[in-house]
């Protein structure tokens, strides 16, 4: 199906629809959504809802971030995604662009969405504690990230 | 909204078509009071400001078509020295 989104019309295929049973804390009304990769954008995707065309959402793999980030995903939250495959959860990270300065990128660790590929349901995992914050800045964290592979790498190449 | 008294170690059920959730009073100190919370794993529990939180950054995540066009450029000059 045709779909109209701030990211421009799309063409969307009926398995690459995800839904999201509990919206998103601020688009709890909200369902369905697309992930869409755009190359001039890349590496950051978009949670695009195919409800409302004004809503997107920038997300990115957060481990392209924060190379050692760590995530346990609890057991209740496998069973709400109806998750029997740990290899088939995509990740994304939120992540936020602030007005004024648009360089300064920062993602949310803390509250990460995941979704279950097999069956196409996403939830966003808001833990009661978590190591992370809600905004990480997406240049220090990737500085950080480069300095570990140096560490670790080191003669592999 | 509903308004009950509960002493320390009573219960609540709460009744739904998926099961049951059960809130207890665990301990009161001074105006803080500690609650136990049983639920299904399909029914989240969150603070109430915990969750506030969240939804208030994904609402300021949310971006419009002039974020979009900028990010591009952004994230270009971030990673082109790794490619």
């Amino acid at each position: 199906m045709k779909i109209k989104t701030n990211v421009g019309e799309l063409d969307v295929l009926d398995e690459d629809i995800l839904v999201f049973n509990r919206g998103l804390p601020g688009f709890e009304e909200l369902r369905r959504f697309a992930l869409i990769a755009l190359n001039e954008t890349h590496p950051i995707q978009w949670l695009v809802s195919l409800e409302n065309e004004t809503i997107s959402l920038p997300v990115m793999d957060p481990w392209l971030v924060r190379k050692d980030y760590d995530l346990n995903i609890p057991k209740d939250l496998l069973e709400f995604l109806g998750i029997e495959d740990k290899e088939k959860i995509l990740v994304l990270g939120i992540v936020r662009i602030p007005g004024t300065n648009p360089q300064d990128l920062t993602i949310n660790l803390a509250a990460p969405v995941i979704i279950n590929l097999e069956n196409n349901q996403g939830i966003q995992y808001i833990p009661q504690k978590s190591r992370y914050n809600l905004r990480h800045s997406i240049k220090e964290e990737m500085k950080r990230s480069k300095k570990l592979s140096g560490q670790k790498t080191d003669g592999d190449n | 909204m509903l308004v009950l008294n509960r002493k320390i170690d009573e219960e609540i059920y709460i009744e739904t078509p998926e099961g049951r959730i059960t809130v207890k009073v665990v301990g009161i100190d001074g105006r803080s009071v500690k609650l136990g919370m049983d639920a299904p794993g399909k029914f989240p529990i969150y603070r109430e400001e915990l969750y506030r939180q969240v939804h208030r950054e994904n609402i300021e995540a949310a971006a419009d078509k002039e974020k979009i066009k900028k990010i591009g450029k952004i994230f270009g000059d971030l990673t082109d020295d790794d490619r």
